[in-house]
């Protein structure tokens, strides 16, 4: 089951990556450099579902102490540092060609790096404390507390950007909605969530194979 | 009515060892008091540039005292078996998080106005005119980084690497809560209404409920042996 | 008409696949490494934490 998935996710990021360069038509104001915005924009969508995850399951874990659910928070957690460190970088990346720098504190990329170092907590937290079971139930508090402040992260970075912007700030994002773009970001979002998806499986797979290895 | 009684039993325990002790007191003046050097030789020379970052400057001042205080809240639990006698209070634990969320409350409420104090006298804030407002946000803010630092501080009380792991959970997770404060002292600062900073208001009083909340709820799992 | 800079999209795009092809193929490994009792003594430490 776990194989279909695999495969499934590997033609979802093949047709995302078809999509992306074939078919979404190239932006009028920004040229094909947009293109990475396919990249971009789908992996911090699919950090939110994992992070959305490990609330539900953190929750889950504390309530029940069930180990599956401290499994699944725990392979989601890594899974959503892994998307929004691809977003981080890919973002930082884009930005250097539009924006002249590879950093600005914009709101978006100021949330994703500070949720990104929340979330890199939850897994120092596991690596540092001795007893595994005590780790998971910290860890779960810590992803309780984390996902409960992303729109706390969210209003707060983007008030705090918003009376600071200089007129003439350009975004990278595409000039007006258009309908192909929107449908292109769509399907590199199911390509890559797919990935995700299976990544998490896997992942979890790999840590409940463990727990009964030693149990 | 246990509930409190049994709450203010944790703040006076820690009230009272920190009068006996001194430790945490002093220890956060007068790294208050060194801040307040570091600001003075690194920007004091421009006077402009000294007064635009005041306001972070103030906070940033707040926020490291507290770091210092809120990381050993529990750690002096550690000693004489503390801990283990906290771990055995019968029922809900959620008095002694609100009871030591109240003490670690009332620690900043007085670095902040060590703070406050120096740097009014020293740095030449002009405080008078927006300090009920000023209080507000304070008062605010304070519950804020009390609830998440109690919480956070009694995780990595027995945690290997505390002084690290403690200031890597704290500060992200209260970085809407510093924004807020930070930009609503701004506003206050440069003469503003309390109206204007509204916004940031109401995002302080979300971020508490949530914060007290699960901290109330999860509390018990952080104690547990 | 703006330049395309397809440099940084490969290299965006390049990072990309190297995290994600990375992390799969830590997963492979862990799980090769739950079979093979030799490899049981790397896998450990990474697996749980």
């Amino acid at each position: 089951m776990m194989r279909s998935l695999g495969i499934v996710a590997a033609l979802g990021v093949v047709v995302a990556g078809i999509v992306a360069f074939g078919l979404a038509p190239r932006e009028v104001t920004q040229g094909n450099v947009q293109r990475i915005m396919y990249v971009h924009v789908p992996a911090i969508g699919v950090a939110y579902l994992a992070f959305i995850l490990v609330f539900v399951a953190s929750i889950t874990y504390l309530w029940t102490r069930a180990p599956e659910a401290d499994h699944i928070a725990h392979a989601a957690t890594e899974v959503g540092v892994l998307f929004l460190g691809v977003n981080i970088a890919t973002g930082a990346i884009w930005g250097k060609p539009t924006w002249g720098t590879w950093w600005t504190w914009d709101a978006r990329l100021t949330s994703a790096a500070i949720l990104f170092v929340v979330f890199v907590g939850y897994l120092l937290v596991r690596r540092m404390t001795d007893d595994h079971e005590r780790g998971a139930r910290f860890a779960a508090v810590v992803g309780i507390v984390g996902a409960l402040n992303i729109p706390l992260v969210h209003f707060s970075v983007y008030w705090w950007r918003a009376l600071h912007q200089p007129p003439t700030f350009l975004k990278p994002g595409p000039a007006a909605a258009s309908a192909s773009i929107g449908w292109s970001l769509l399907v590199c979002f199911a390509g890559l969530a797919l990935l995700g998806a299976y990544f998490v499986t896997k992942r979890y797979a790999v840590l409940r194979a463990h727990q009964q290895a030693s149990a | 009515m246990r509930f409190v009684r049994r709450t203010w039993a944790v703040v006076r325990k820690d009230v009272l060892i920190e009068r006996r002790t001194k430790e945490t007191v002093n220890a956060v003046v007068f790294f208050s008091v060194l801040l307040l050097f570091v600001f003075e030789f690194t920007l004091g020379a421009d006077r402009e540039r000294l007064a635009a970052v005041l306001p972070g400057l103030l906070w940033l001042a707040v926020l490291l005292a507290a770091l210092l205080g809120l990381g050993r809240t529990f750690v002096l639990e550690r000693e004489n078996d503390c801990w283990e006698a906290l771990l055995l209070t019968p029922g809900d634990k959620g008095a002694v998080y609100v009871g030591k969320l109240a003490g670690n409350g009332l620690l900043m409420a007085l670095v902040e106005t060590i703070v406050l104090l120096l740097f009014t006298l020293f740095l030449n804030v002009d405080v008078a005119g927006a300090l009920p407002g000023l209080l507000l946000v304070l008062a605010l803010g304070t519950v804020g980084i009390a609830a998440v630092g109690t919480l956070f501080g009694a995780m990595t009380a027995h945690v290997r690497a505390r002084e690290l792991l403690f200031p890597v959970l704290l500060l992200p997770a209260l970085v809407p809560v510093l924004l807020a404060i930070v930009r609503s002292t701004e506003a206050l600062l440069a003469g503003e209404s309390l109206g204007t900073v509204d916004h940031w208001l109401k995002l302080l009083v979300a971020a508490d409920v949530i914060y007290v909340v699960a901290g109330l709820l999860t509390f018990d799992v952080l104690l547990e042996g | 008409m703006s330049a395309d800079h397809w440099g940084f999209v490969v290299a965006a795009y390049g990072v990309a696949i190297l995290a994600l092809g990375g992390y799969w193929r830590r997963l492979v490994h862990l799980e090769r490494s739950l079979k093979t009792p030799m490899l049981r003594a790397t896998r450990r430490r990474s697996l749980t934490r």
